[in-house]
């Protein structure tokens, strides 16, 4: 009965969406209209396309520098800002200010909103505390926004890296209400040390934001605020009883069967799920068709897996939920038991694709462990599981039965044990790629990837010890060059119908930057150098670069203003690429295999947030 | 062998032990360089160390050097990082060359120091790359927004060492704004081993480590019993 009543309730939302008759459409409606770039994602299937073609293959050589604008801050730059008719709306890392231009009036500085007042953010904690629980640079992702029921004339949202998620009226900058989803406060195990780097996700009436600190044994969770107050409507923990990670154990599937009663609990040893990690920092996707919102989760806490037996659930998981209740339709989790840091937080790509021959409503996900997904995204069937990096060494396949990688013992860093150096592992850490969105072009039909081509030895340090608000990692890394080539990174088209790469670019550094395809037939990246690129998005050609006035970790994003299109991106190098890159991997006397091949990615570029807008 | 079981044991009691204790490690008093001989098969000659105590009691640790001389006849010296001392009786050319620099092709005629680093800095290493890298970048080197240590512990003292690791650096000024050193002070991961740090990073920055070392496959370490 429950089901049936299900069922009927999301075909009143089809019509719903069918008749436009929403609690909250403007995003659905302007998600649409390529003149502007409403979402971080491009759009809810996260496609980071746009359908602009005044800038095309013809022409992209003559692209020149038409602004820029300085953020005043030098730390990573990830994401990239919106554009909302005649506004846009530029995020920072901390202190994660917010400024509003006024394209119309020459990008005039309409206001600024800045979270730290007297060195505190809104949560009362200091700006220095905060930024000594980033795990991995000042990064945020960027800011939402929206307009009509519940969100008035205007409303961006901003998740600071305190935790706090702020809204701000559009017109002016001003706190409309701020709530604080954690405490990155020293005190409570299991929640101390959590941070913010993540986008703030708008679906319907409401506004999700996810939460960071895995490596401080954070037990993290999405939480969903209702638009026009700010009040909390569901909270779903990565792991937990079931009444904590909101499944039904009969209808909540993994791999097409019922998860089962304390799925997350009995995976664990003891409570250490309480410390379980499990962070949601990537990109998001909506369907509204069966209103279902993706996510990844990511790794279980602490890095030494021998102390954590089991398999950890449900870290390293995709999941689909309804963004009304929360309560889960299906996980899929592709890293059970992580013993190498591949957090499952990439962003997630739906797209209606055919694969094997049949079309699909598939979800595309590149993860951090070196496998490419293709998944049905209704039923949460696994279709393709199929390395996008040759060089991937630590499973040699997914069973495709049990949906479980098969891991080399050689490679397996619990099965060596700990204090013991497991040496040559592929991919590295930050994965084969790390959260970079990709981006699917409707009109190719293929996934542009910007990609890492790093390995690593890694040792679990025996006996971790956890004290709350302090880190708990627990394992020693190195990363290098993968096996046989110099180049860090690499830039792919893949088909994930097949399951296959279509072409690639070797890049000197890993490519830590958002994608863009085209209409125009034409894929914009940036490189760690600092190069910003476009490429033929039939066959990867070159069609132009420019060298910004930093490295690039931000995401290419376009719109029209004026019947002018425009190209942005954030130049700013950082992020963990800016410690494992700009440090580490650059000194040619480093034994790499490859001496002198790595100058230091010093030598390239400096510190320093610009937006760089390009045009004909 | 002994003295060196002898030194793993006490040296595992002191890592517990010397959390706060901010007295002058101990490194260059017990630094030696050996001038190891080799015998007709190219392998080196068993070496002894002597383990000298201070007055506390403690082991002075010799840190060893190794060197072989490069291409153009210049020392360029190799620390083996290892959790026991290597087995001088059963160590052979081919292994001292592959714990120094595995990309290294072996040298026929060349002149072998063999090296290990004790414990502590061994644990100092790992310690390092647990918790400090993530900023300061790996062995030492910095980052694009935290300091290279190996600069900085050029000018450091002990005492200025230690009191930053456990107490923190607030907010920095001027180019370096926005950089902030958390307080390791009740990081059971890292204060009970500042000690270590220090032996590590001093090597470094001394120049007595090069970086680029690939940690090999060694047996699991046992505790002494």
């Amino acid at each position: 009965m429950k089901y049936a009543i299900r069922s009927l309730l999301s075909l009143v939302a089809l019509s719903f969406v069918v008749t436009s008759a929403h609690a909250n459409d403007w995003l659905l409606d302007n998600q649409k209209d390529p003149k502007q770039w409403v979402m971080p994602t491009g759009n809810y299937d996260a496609h980071r396309f746009s359908r602009l073609t005044q800038i095309n293959r013809g022409n992209v050589h003559r692209l020149k520098m038409a602004w820029n604008f300085s953020t005043g801050v030098l730390r990573g730059h990830e994401g990239g800002p919106l554009v909302v008719d005649n506004m846009m709306y530029i995020h920072t890392p901390i202190p994660n200010k917010v400024f509003a231009l006024d394209l119309d009036e020459d990008a005039r500085i309409v206001w600024e909103y800045n979270p730290v007042k007297g060195g505190r953010y809104p949560s009362g904690d200091t700006e220095e505390r905060v930024i000594s629980v980033m795990c991995c640079d000042n990064v945020n992702r960027g800011v939402a926004y929206t307009e009509g029921e519940g969100a008035g004339d205007g409303t961006v949202f901003l998740h600071a890296a305190d935790t706090t998620l702020i809204a701000l009226d559009a017109e002016d900058g001003e706190v409309k209400w701020q709530v604080t989803n954690m405490d990155p406060g020293t005190g409570n195990r299991g929640v101390s040390a959590s941070t913010g780097t993540g986008v703030p996700f708008i679906i319907k009436d409401k506004v999700g934001i996810g939460c960071s600190g895995a490596e401080f044994g954070v037990r993290c969770n999405w939480t969903m605020y209702r638009m026009s107050d700010g009040s909390r409507v569901w909270r779903a923990y990565s792991m937990g009883p079931d009444d904590d990670i909101l499944v039904d154990p009969n209808r909540t599937t993994h791999m097409l069967q019922p998860v089962g009663r304390d799925s997350s609990v009995n995976s664990w040893k003891g409570d250490q799920w309480e410390i379980g990690g499990g962070s949601i920092w990537g990109w998001y996707a909506w369907d509204p068709r069966v209103d279902l919102l993706y996510y990844g989760t990511g790794n279980p806490s602490t890095w030494n897996p021998v102390v954590r037996p089991g398999d950890n659930r449900w870290s390293m998981t995709i999941m689909a939920r309804n963004p009304d209740t929360g309560v889960a339709k299906w996980f899929y989790q592709m890293t059970p038991h992580d013993e190498w840091d591949y957090d499952g937080v990439n962003e997630m790509i739906l797209a209606d694709i055919p694969v094997k021959g049949r079309k699909r409503h598939a979800l595309v996900h590149f993860d951090r462990n070196g496998f490419a997904y293709t998944m049905d995204r209704v039923t949460g069937e696994l279709l393709i599981a199929e390395k996008y990096d040759p060089a991937v060494n630590w499973a040699t396949h997914v069973d495709m039965k049990t949906g479980r990688p098969q891991v080399v013992d050689q490679y397996s860093t619990h099965h060596q044990g700990e204090d013991v150096n497991t040496t040559n592992i592929c991919p590295a850490a930050l994965g084969t790629k790390d959260q970079q969105p990709a981006s699917f072009s409707p009109k190719s039909g293929l996934f542009y990837v910007p990609t890492n081509h790093v390995c690593m030895d890694y040792e679990p340090v025996g006996n971790p010890v956890y004290t709350a608000g302090n880190a708990y990692v627990n394992a020693v890394l190195s990363m290098y060059p993968a096996p046989g080539g110099t180049h860090l990174g690499r830039f792919i088209a893949w088909d994930g119908g097949t399951g296959q790469e279509v072409w690639g670019i070797d890049e000197p550094f890993s490519v830590w930057s958002g994608a863009l395809s085209t209409a125009g037939d034409v894929v914009f990246y940036g490189t760690l150098e600092g190069y910003f690129k476009a490429v033929d998005a039939r066959n990867g050609d070159e069609l132009f670069r420019f060298k910004t006035a930093s490295g690039i970790i931000g995401n290419v994003h376009t719109w029209m203003h004026d019947d002018k299109q425009y190209i942005g991106i954030f130049s700013g190098v950082g992020g963990w690429a800016g410690i494992g890159l700009a440090a580490g991997l650059t000194d040619p006397s480093a034994g790499l295999g490859a001496v002198g091949a790595y100058q230091s990615l010093h030598n390239y570029t400096k510190l320093g947030g610009v937006l760089n807008v390009f045009s004909l | 062998m002994k003295s060196f079981m002898r030194t793993a044991t006490q040296l595992s009691a002191l890592c517990a032990l010397s959390a706060f204790l901010f007295v002058s490690p101990l490194l260059a008093q017990g630094q030696q360089v050996l001038e190891p001989e080799f015998d007709a098969k190219g392998n080196p000659i068993p070496v002894t160390i002597d383990i000298e105590y201070d007055d506390r009691n403690r082991p002075i640790l010799p840190a060893v050097e190794a060197q072989y001389n490069d291409e153009e006849g210049d020392p360029a010296y190799y620390y083996i990082i290892s959790k026991n001392p290597p087995d001088f009786d059963d160590l052979q050319l081919k292994d001292v060359l592959y714990f120094a620099n595995p990309e290294a092709e072996i040298p026929e005629q060349r002149e072998p120091i063999v090296a290990w680093m004790d414990f502590a800095t061994y644990n100092g290493w790992r310690r390092y790359h647990e918790a400090c890298h993530v900023c300061h970048g790996p062995s030492g080197m910095g980052s694009t927004y935290a300091p290279a240590i190996t600069e900085s512990m050029q000018t450091m003292s002990w005492e200025d060492f230690a009191n930053v690791v456990i107490n923190g650096r607030g907010r920095a000024e001027g180019a370096a704004a926005g950089n902030v050193m958390p307080a390791f002070g009740e990081d059971g991961n890292v204060a009970p081993y500042v000690e270590d740090l220090y032996r590590y990073l001093k090597m470094r920055a001394d120049g007595k480590a090069r970086r680029g070392m690939r940690m090999p496959r060694l047996p699991k370490y046992k505790e002494p019993s």
